[in-house]
């Protein structure tokens, strides 16, 4: 009776289930001094957040926000911090303290995970009538930086600073910058790209300080952010920062264009930046050799509205991309070497670091269809084809044995069980993907 | 008159009449005078009443004349000479005890006379004829003779080399009491008095090991005879005598010390070097000799060469009575056997050592060591063990408890003594063990090839077992081959033997090495290493347990429970390898042992584990509770015992909560199952979850629903499948019913019905035509739910994307997106309390059962019915989304009310009763339809229905024509229940004629009376029937 089902398709080591409605965000975090053991943070369509311990799998801590939000992304601040940002336009700072993680370690018993808040410490609306993640920088002294979209212009980016300690400390550093112009004025060859407008923005990802961004054009534009002068970190202080800080494009590329970009990761493999779009390639982005300080503005275009500065030798890359077997990739995550890219279509594939398909993973559906709708099925016909053979993938992580290692380490052992400690290794031995479903099913494949 | 005289009194009357008689001159003598034996019998009779030392010397002097005389004739009858040796034990005991009471000369004289007197022949060969009595007075005669020898200043020198006439007489003497040993079995009196006289000899009075040694064959051959008597021949206290003066008379002759033995066995390698010159000489060697001082010039009898010839019969006699006494089971035996086997290993290790195994296997046998023997003998006790442990297999085979009782024993002294390394020895029990009870249950289970395990029903109900509680101990035995007790009795062993490796250290390395050596074996020997190997881990619960360890306060960290978690590990993949090859199968005898051998191995784990199991319930926790449904009772037996001792280890005592605490680790094993085409008890375990969970935890489980309909996708041939899942959605029908449904569900119904009542139709429409051709003109319904309203309403860019994509595609169309918009929002808008996810679930729930309700299989339908109907008023509470399922099941319905199975359209009826109910009127057209279908084709109906209905003119009874089997009468009920219900929500709309052959029908089987008080019209419509009738 196996064969009809199997198909070649991976089945899940284990599933996690608590989430009622769609899996929107995951990410690993890795919390050595509060918790030994490895945890998941996964969001979900109606703003449940639930920190999961991958060895006992039970969810040690559920949390809701407030007015039940869709979560869209999520970022690990370490020890104990995460940020957490919601359609309902709000960035969170949520906290959970070390003796509450020990705490909870000793309940795992029970199916009924402890309804506990984490604790909100921080709070910073964003606008997210887009689809975009954001990016949190820890600068020095307990400041942060978060790179997110513009207030009014789904299409511009912000830049804040904040510190945890004061609520009203946020600043920010710069407002609705855009790069449309300024990319405009370099001389390269595809005309495609002399598009003044870039779309809104799609995804950020941060990697050596560069941060990227990738837009609903295509581009992907690679930026870092310098502060002139260090010493003065102070920003209450500082009157006229613009004059000291600036934006500079260090990288852009047109590999998708005109297709949005869905998916931006890193390879920490190679060093490189992944990209996906609705066609059926992944773009490669090189790692940036690292570039002088800012010496002679006069190498330099300078867009003065929006303080950006970009090399005037500045090539825009276009062809460096690798073909897939699927388009509209949603999601990629580099588990051990190897890509996890999960498609709108519902399957996720992993392929090996030259591309072939090792396995592919999926969630189908009942045959049967049904419709809530008053109209019923007697247009079925159509309705059935627009309907998905698959379950929609609604978030993707990967976890490479590197990452959990330190969690087998001796230090740990002495607080767990034996039996704990063997799983503890067994997991830490193998690579992980994880997929969060729409149906609220989380799957944790072994790689 | 002092005491003396009055006794001189009394028996000088008789002494003068044995004297008349005894001084008779020989040719008048008659030996076998009566009335010398009554004289004789007067006097012993008197004698026998003074106590102890009570007469004076001069008085039995006085007495034993006519004796002494009577001893000088030629011959003397039977009777009297047991008389006279009477008369002379009675003497003996009465005056000649004390120390110079006995003259060393009459002492002389006696020895030889006595035993002479019991038989006159020195051979003893004519001894068996002699009567009982008399060789009892002569036994007694005897006893009373050494024990007052023993009180004498003389006694020695009495046996001493010098005198040998003596030294005769006692050998003559011994040899006779000896020979009545052996010939009183049934006396066992005599026999005791017998051995108390041997005793008194060597112990007290010669107690010379020189001396001893000459009669010392003699002895033992008899005390074997004695010993060896098969069953309970020989009295326990004869035996346990026996012991104690073999043991006393090897103890004089063989002791290491006065012996001088010197021990020439290599102990260590160290002296084969100092010796290295003299190899020839070492290996020609006796293993000991007997080293005689140099100045001592005396020929001694016990030489190195008498040594080792008496010493190797001496142990052939020890082999044939050791292993038969402790078959007797009697404590005192075992008692004497363990003393008799200590003195030896303690005192006679040097001379005796051929004999060591053997008083070892005593010790062990009897399972006491009161001497603490097997520490200074540790070498042999391993090397018995070794032996035995390895062939344990004929144990097994035999069912021989007490032997494997005695090597547990062994064992464990081991255990306690030993330091060095044992491991091969435990590997050897394992490995016999094994080989042993695999081959019993193959043999068990040939027998019974024919025996498949009693199928049960599926839907075995598991929730509830709290009442029948199950104690371990009232488990029945595991393996076909091993009885209970033998069982047990393994345990220990094994136990004992995991103690052993344990104190070393290696527990975990045998259990690995021996588990990890069984891959590729066959299951069943893969589930008896599994048991040896849990049978092993258990001695890490005994030793926490223990007082020792609380007082030695030893960490649990350090107590090492690996081995646990490995045979927790090899049961998992031995029951995914049974589940695997029983799917679909019935559970063949060995699977079920196997079965039992995991369920049996968790129980076990989780008890040493204690707390620290409860990281190991996401593995194992749905192996017990798919088990509880098995369609073996033994095994549900075992998995009721597991689960009651996980409950009571980690949920206090809680079977509920174990399972309650633990759906989630349940649910992603069943859809791990699922996932892997494995079905069987799935559905059981997701019910029973679904039941104690409730439908709160298992909307979290919604993938796992879906999972089940993806089987009725490819598998709705098998229609016990299908039976089962139908009950599972039943099942979480009802929990959404109870957890959305209950309190205001009524509310809600009514006010869906008053709604459509009072006001009319929801959209102004009477009729399926107008409903039909208004949605002709509606644009197709993708659009309406995948245009977005706003940006935001996009959960993600893919709908985002997708939605983009469908806008450019609907472009060219005329309609007005946002009117229709706001109709299609108005119409979906969510008003049921059954939130839309749960919902879908339903719906999906009832389009299966809508395309199984073609199948063949009459449960399956009836069951697919039942659901149905109990989806139905949930459904209804989303109105507009219930409508087009109606119309989508009111074909199949139809189709089903006309089975021939009267059960079959009874449950029909009943649905299509709830969704008239549930849809109102919106059905009307239907029902007519239906009305005319039924006249023609439904057989039920036309039961009621007399041919040629035509109006008011045949109509002629309103009762039943004929009387019909009850299950009949009850689907006619509900079918005429649809027609009374379609007839209230169709109204006026149903023709009058059609109406009264409706109500006609009815009124059959309905009081006319219940049917009137429905509505106006049909009360109208009952009277003029009745009216009509009666004309």
């Amino acid at each position: 009776m196996k064969e009809h089902h199997l198909n070649d398709i991976q089945l899940p080591e284990y599933s996690l289930r608590c989430h009622k409605s769609g899996v929107t965000a995951s990410t690993f975090v890795e919390w050595p001094s509060r918790s030994s053991v490895p945890i998941l943070i996964t969001g979900d369509s109606s703003g449940l957040i639930v920190l999961w311990d991958l060895i006992v799998r039970r969810p040690l801590v559920t949390h809701t926000l407030a007015g039940g939000a869709q979560v869209v992304a999520m970022q690990d601040l370490g020890d104990g911090l995460i940020a957490i940002l919601s359609k309902d336009h709000k960035l969170r700072l949520l906290e959970m303290t070390a003796k509450e993680m020990k705490s909870l370690a000793e309940c795992t018993t029970s199916f009924e995970a402890p309804q506990q808040q984490l604790h909100e410490i921080y709070e910073v609306p964003v606008n997210t009538l887009n689809f975009a993640n954001f990016v949190l920088q820890k600068l020095n002294k307990g400041f942060y930086r978060l790179i997110c979209t513009n207030t009014q212009d789904s299409e511009a980016i912000d830049v804040y600073q904040f510190h945890l300690s004061n609520v009203h400390s946020l600043q920010r550093v710069f407002r609705g910058v855009t790069f449309g112009g300024v990319i405009q004025k370099l001389a390269t060859d595809p005309e495609s790209v002399k598009a003044r407008k870039l779309g809104i923005v799609m995804r950020f990802l941060e990697h050596q300080e560069t941060i990227y961004c990738g837009f609903e054009s295509g581009l992907v534009v690679g930026f870092k952010i310098h502060d002139l002068d260090c010493e003065r970190t102070n920003i209450d202080e500082d009157a006229d920062r613009n004059h000291n800080t600036c934006i500079e494009i260090v990288y852009v590329s047109s590999v998708h264009y005109p297709e949005p970009v869905l998916a931006l990761e890193l390879n920490d493999a190679t060093g490189e930046i992944l990209t996906s779009s609705t066609k059926d390639v992944v773009g490669i982005h090189p790692p940036i050799s690292t570039q002088g300080a800012i010496g002679c503005q006069s190498n330099f275009f300078h867009d003065q509205a929006s303080s950006v500065l970009i090399r005037r030798d500045l090539k825009i890359c276009g062809t460096n991309f690798k073909k897939v077997p699927a388009s509209s990739i949603g999601y990629l995550a580099v588990v051990n070497g190897n890509l996890v890219a999960s498609s709108w279509s519902g399957i996720t594939y992993v392929l090996s670091p030259d591309y072939r398909v090792l396995v592919t993973m999926s969630k189908s559906r009942p045959n049967v269809f049904v419709s809530d709708s008053s109209q019923g099925s007697l247009q079925g016909a159509n309705e059935e084809k627009t309907q998905k053979r698959h379950i929609k993938v609604s978030s993707l992580t990967g976890i490479s044995p590197a990452v959990i290692q330190r969690f087998s380490s001796l230090d740990h052992q002495l607080t767990r069980w034996q039996g704990q400690n063997r799983r503890m290794r067994a997991f830490a031995a193998k690579s992980w993907c994880i997929i969060g479903y729409d149906d609220g099913s989380i799957a944790v494949h072994q790689i | 008159m002092s005491n003396n005289s009055l006794t001189f009194n009394e028996l000088r009357p008789i002494c003068i009449d044995i004297s008349r008689l005894a001084f008779q001159p020989k040719e008048v003598f008659n030996p076998q005078s009566l009335p010398l034996r009554d004289a004789l019998a007067k006097l012993e009779a008197k004698l026998a009443l003074y106590e102890d030392a009570s007469i004076q010397p001069n008085l039995a002097d006085y007495i034993f004349i006519p004796i002494s005389s009577l001893l000088k004739q030629e011959s003397l009858g039977e009777a009297q000479s047991s008389y006279v040796l009477l008369i002379i034990s009675h003497l003996l005991r009465v005056s000649w005890r004390r120390d110079g009471m006995l003259a060393e000369e009459l002492a002389q004289q006696l020895l030889p006379l006595l035993p002479f007197l019991i038989s006159r022949d020195p051979t003893n060969d004519k001894l068996e004829k002699i009567s009982q009595d008399c060789k009892r007075a002569g036994c007694y005669a005897l006893y009373e003779y050494s024990k007052s020898l023993a009180q004498q200043s003389y006694f020695p020198q009495f046996f001493s080399s010098k005198n040998s006439r003596n030294l005769t007489a006692l050998a003559h003497s011994v040899s006779v009491l000896l020979t009545i040993l052996e010939q009183s079995s049934k006396d066992w009196q005599t026999q005791l008095v017998i051995l108390d006289t041997l005793r008194i000899l060597y112990c007290d009075i010669v107690k010379d090991g020189e001396v001893l040694s000459f009669i010392l064959p003699g002895n033992i051959s008899s005390f074997s005879k004695v010993l060896i008597l098969p069953g309970l021949t020989t009295n326990y206290k004869v035996v346990i005598k026996t012991l104690e003066v073999m043991k006393y008379l090897i103890l004089l002759v063989y002791d290491d010390l006065s012996l001088n033995i010197h021990d020439n066995r290599l102990r260590d390698i160290k002296e084969l070097k100092s010796l290295d010159g003299l190899h020839e000489e070492t290996f020609s060697m006796e293993a000991v000799s007997i080293e005689k001082p140099d100045n001592d010039v005396r020929n001694t009898h016990r030489s190195t060469a008498w040594l080792r010839a008496t010493s190797s019969q001496l142990r052939i006699a020890l082999e044939r009575i050791t292993p038969k006494l402790p078959k007797r089971s009697n404590i005192e035996i075992s008692k004497a056997l363990v003393d008799l086997a200590s003195d030896l290993l303690s005192r006679c290790a040097k001379s005796l050592h051929n004999c060591e195994r053997n008083l070892i296997e005593v010790i062990l046998h009897c399972r006491m060591d009161p001497k603490l023997q097997l520490l200074p003998h540790t070498a042999c006790l391993r090397e018995l063990l070794r032996d035995e442990l390895s062939h344990i297999n004929t144990k097994i085979q035999f069912q021989n408890v007490d032997a494997i009782r005695s090597l547990n024993y062994g064992l464990k002294c081991l255990t306690e003594i030993t330091s060095t390394d044992e491991i091969m020895l435990v590997c050897n029990l394992y490995k016999s063990a094994l080989t042993s009870i695999e081959s019993g249950v193959e043999t068990a289970s040939f027998n019974k090839l024919g025996r498949a395990v009693l199928e049960q029903s599926s839907n075995v109900v598991i929730a509830d077992f709290s009442g029948e509680l199950i104690n371990s101990q009232n488990l029945p035995a595991i393996f076909p081959s091993v009885s209970k007790e033998l069982e047990e009795t393994l345990r220990q062993l094994l136990m004992t033997a995991g103690g052993l490796a344990s104190k070393n250290g290696q527990l975990k390395a045998v259990i690995q090495a021996l588990l990890s050596d069984q891959i590729g074996q066959s299951m069943i020997t893969k589930a008896i290493a599994l048991w040896l190997s849990v049978q092993m881990i258990l001695t890490v619960h005994e030793d926490r347990s223990s007082p020792e360890y609380n007082l030695l306060n030893l960490d649990s960290a350090e107590l090492d429970k690996e081995p646990c978690y490995d045979i927790l590990d090899f049961g998992n993949d031995l029951a995914q390898e049974i589940v695997t090859c029983t799917e679909g199968k019935k559970l063949s005898r060995l699977s079920e042992i196997s079965l039992i051998v995991i369920i049996n191995s968790i129980e076990t784990v989780c008890r040493v584990l204690g707390s620290e199991f409860s990281s190991e319930l996401v593995d194992y926790l749905y192996i017990i509770v798919e088990n509880l449904a098995s369609p073996s009772p033994t095994v549900r037996q075992f998995a009721q015992s597991c689960s009651l001792t996980v409950a009571h280890v980690l949920y206090n005592n809680s079977v509920h909560d174990m399972i309650l605490q633990n759906v989630d680790y349940l649910a992603d094993s069943i859809a791990s199952r699922l996932n892997c085409g494995l079905t069987e008890r799935v559905s059981t375990v997701f019910m029973v979850i679904s039941k104690l969970a409730g439908y709160e935890t298992i909307e979290c489980f919604k993938d796992i629903i879906e999972t089940f309909f993806k089987f009725l996708d490819y598998y709705h041939g098998y229609d016990n499948m299908c039976l089962e899942f139908f009950q599972l959605f039943e099942v979480i029908a009802l929990e959404i019913q109870k957890r959305y449904f209950t309190a205001d569900a009524t509310n809600h119904h009514i006010t869906y019905h008053s709604d459509r009542h009072s006001i009319g139709s929801p959209w102004g429409i009477t009729n399926l035509q107008q409903l039909l051709a208004i949605m002709d003109k509606e644009s197709p319904p993708e659009k309406d739910d995948t245009i977005p309203t706003l940006e935001k309403d996009a959960k993600n860019f893919q709908e985002y994307f997708d939605s983009k994509l469908r806008i450019a595609d609907s472009d060219d169309e005329d309609e007005d997106p946002t009117t229709n918009k706001q109709n299609s929002q108005d119409e979906n808008k969510w008003v049921s309390p059954i939130p839309r996810d749960s919902y879908r679930i339903l719906l999906q729930i009832l389009g299966y059962g809508d395309r199984l309700l073609t199948h063949r299989s009459k449960p399956l339908k009836i069951q697919v019915l039942k659901v149905i109907k109990l989806l139905i008023p949930m459904l209804a509470s989303q109105y507009n989304s219930f409508l087009p399922q109606v119309a989508q099941i009111w074909e199949t319905l139809l189709f089903c009310s006309l089975n021939d199975d009267p059960s079959i359209v009874k449950s029909t009826c009943d649905c299509l009763q709830q969704l008239i109910l549930n849809a109102g009127d919106f059905i009307t057209t239907r029902f007519l339809e239906l009305w005319k279908t039924w006249q023609t084709k439904s057989s039920l109906l036309q039961e009621l229905t007399i041919p040629n209905t035509n109006s008011n003119t045949t109509i002629k009874s309103i009762i039943l024509h004929r009387k019909f089997p009850t299950i009949t009468q009850i689907a006619l009920k509900s079918l005429t229940q649809v027609l009374i219900e379609g007839m209230i929500v169709s109204g006026l709309t149903i023709p009058d004629n059609i109406s009264r052959q409706m109500i006609y029908c009815c009124i059959q089987v309905h009081p006319w009376k219940s049917i009137a008080a429905r509505s106006m019209t049909m009360a109208d419509t009952v009277h003029a029937i009745l009216q009509d009738n009666t004309l």
